[in-house]
């Protein structure tokens, strides 16, 4: 097992956080409050997936098969939402789930999943030579810290995706891999389309100021 | 206020050295080059040898089999092999061959093993790759399925210090964005100039075209360029350097309502790919083989029927793809499968022929550069379509 490179190492502990973050939020729906830290809904099944073999591999490495690995964004935020929810981003404002689902999720997952022809560059394309996008993301920070909607719980979430493609911390090389992946955009796409009631539709620079805050809050990002 | 303030400046310093690490990280475009000989008299030229060899047959069912020559003289053979393809007892075949007898074979991977080294549920194995970088050492590419049929599948390379008996690491090419889905290789890569490799592969989910991988010198994947299709599903692109900056893919049409080997071009060392007229060589929905042999001649391997594949021939150009002179045929029946064939050259200038035979087993062809040249080859030359 220690011959294992981190990549690995990553993408299986991407899969015990699904499962433990999933534990938890179908458990605080149940409960319908929020849980403290690390119950026991968060750590049993992360054993179990870590651990319990079925079929000559541990159930993470079904789960791995199944729908690859995690960007660092996502677990950085899982890990958040399992160990300090506290400490959470606030959830994007509508503005930007439409935006990221708009302008990211279609463009990369659209003709794939879609019967619409396919350009010989597509967005993927762009993760291979990754400096347009760095120079707009750069545009689009610059914009938001200028105009007041800075939020530094984000930008940390973006900075640790960025640490991980400079210093190749994921299997894939591809830029986009270590910002977003298939599982965060289907989320973001949930909670654009259904937005729920109770959700506050903070601007993406309100900061949290009140560390009890989670426990008000009915889901997870 | 103030930790607030010192938690907004604190994040807006890192997210900007974050930035600028990604932005040093980032590829910069560059001028690709293959490696490329100049072509010269093969040492073989005036040999008319032939000889073919079934290889071991451990299992019911053997297809797509891959061939590289080692730094000693030897051929590596690879192929996969089992009670059928898909089958979970699939596992990677191995032989050495050494002046046309079978010195060793070993069974070289099984998807319980691969399934170990890359930590993730592994149902099947399928079209090993074998080739041999500049260390000397055999690299493997080959397909895994975890869920689903072949349109789920995803590449794994491999590699071995020990001629592939066994292998120190394995690694998944990620080149899809979506679960990396459908992501097949089937040819040999050609070397870059720079110590990189370029891996011809295809994605075969919805819509399947082939795909041009550009891997660094470690076997990490640095780009990943698309190849341009006609109408259809056209896959399997075999790769072949023509100078140092252009080279030429030989694609297998997956509709029997376009039965034409399709070309792709390339002038600028595979950053992009132009489609050219499809070769006026019938192959409907087989795979073929392409190589460049040291005398500069293209030669092709393929299924020329208008269905099935029950003729396996040899094409060889000698203008770098435009036109096609039939040569030799290898198999012939029509109730038979003769499939799937892998081209290598040796250093002695014999060139190597493997193929699947009846889906039973593995052949060997091994033969001179003059053996080449037969009656059919005068023939009139095939050009291509308009």
């Amino acid at each position: 097992m220690s011959a294992w490179p981190l990549s690995t190492w990553i993408g299986i502990l991407g899969q015990a956080l699904i499962v433990a973050a999933l534990g938890r939020f179908l458990r605080e729906r149940l409960a319908k409050r929020a849980l403290k830290p690390l119950g026991p809904e968060s750590w049993l099944p992360t054993i179990v997936v870590l651990f319990v073999p079925l079929g000559g591999i541990t159930l993470a490495g079904h789960l791995r098969g199944l729908w690859g690995d995690l960007s660092i964004t996502t677990l950085v935020i899982l890990t958040l939402y399992v160990i300090a929810p506290s400490a959470l981003p606030n959830r994007p404002a509508r503005f930007w789930r439409w935006a990221l689902l708009l302008f990211v999720a279609l463009p990369l997952y659209g003709p794939l999943l879609l019967p619409i022809p396919r350009m010989q560059r597509d967005a993927y394309w762009l993760g291979w030579h990754p400096e347009p996008l760095l120079l707009l993301l750069a545009v689009v920070a610059g914009a938001a810290a200028m105009s007041g909607r800075w939020c530094p719980r984000w930008a940390l979430v973006i900075s640790a995706g960025l640490t991980s493609y400079s210093c190749g911390l994921l299997e894939s090389t591809n830029f986009w891999d270590s910002l977003v992946d298939p599982l965060l955009l289907a989320v973001i796409g949930w909670i654009a389309i259904f937005p729920e009631p109770c959700c506050n539709d903070s601007k993406i620079g309100s900061v949290h100021t009140n560390d009890q805050s989670h426990l008000t809050r009915s889901s997870p990002t | 206020m103030r930790a607030l303030i010192n938690s907004r400046v604190l994040a807006v310093v890192i997210f900007v050295l974050a930035w600028l690490g990604a932005f040093v990280q980032a590829p910069r475009p560059t001028e690709l080059r293959f490696m490329f000989t100049p072509a010269r008299a093969s040492p073989a030229a005036d040999s008319v040898h032939f000889a073919s060899i079934d290889l071991p047959r451990p299992t019911p069912s053997a297809h797509a089999s891959s061939i590289t020559a080692l730094p000693d003289g030897t051929l590596l053979v690879a192929w996969f092999a089992g009670a059928r393809e898909g089958a979970s007892d699939v596992a990677i075949e191995m032989v050495r061959v050494r002046a046309g007898t079978v010195e060793s074979r070993w069974t070289s991977l099984t998807r319980e093993q691969l399934q170990g080294m890359v930590q993730r549920v592994i149902r099947s194995l399928g079209n090993p790759v074998v080739w041999v970088d500049a260390q000397g050492r055999v690299n493997m590419h080959v397909v895994s399925v975890s869920y689903g049929g072949w349109s789920g599948s995803a590449i794994n390379h491999l590699l071995s210090s020990d001629g592939g008996m066994t292998w120190q690491s394995a690694r998944r090419l990620v080149i899809s964005p979506f679960f990396n889905l459908s992501t097949l290789v089937r040819t040999q890569p050609i070397a870059m100039a720079d110590g990189s490799w370029g891996l011809p592969a295809y994605h075969e989910f919805i819509e399947k075209h082939g795909l041009f991988v550009h891997l660094r010198t470690d076997g990490v994947v640095h780009s990943v360029e698309r190849m341009q299709k006609y109408q259809g599903g056209w896959l399997q692109p075999a790769v072949a350097a023509l100078s140092p900056r252009a080279a030429i893919a030989l694609l297998r049409s997956a509709s029997r309502s376009t039965p034409f080997v399709g070309v792709n071009r390339s002038i600028d060392g595979g950053v992009t790919w132009a489609m050219q007229p499809a070769l006026d060589i019938p192959n409907p929905d087989a795979s073929i083989a392409l190589l460049r042999l040291c005398d500069g001649t293209l030669l092709l391997a393929a299924n020329p029927t208008r269905g099935g594949r029950g003729t396996l021939q040899l094409f060889t150009s000698s203008d770098d793809g435009t036109t096609w002179s039939p040569s030799r045929v290898i198999e012939r029946d029509d109730t038979g499968e003769f499939s799937y064939p892998c081209l290598a050259e040796s250093a002695d200038g014999i060139i190597h022929l493997t193929y699947t035979w009846r889906r039973e087993g593995i052949r060997l062809c091994s033969f001179g550069r003059a053996w080449l040249r037969n009656d059919e080859s005068t023939a009139p030359a095939i050009g291509g379509r308009p």
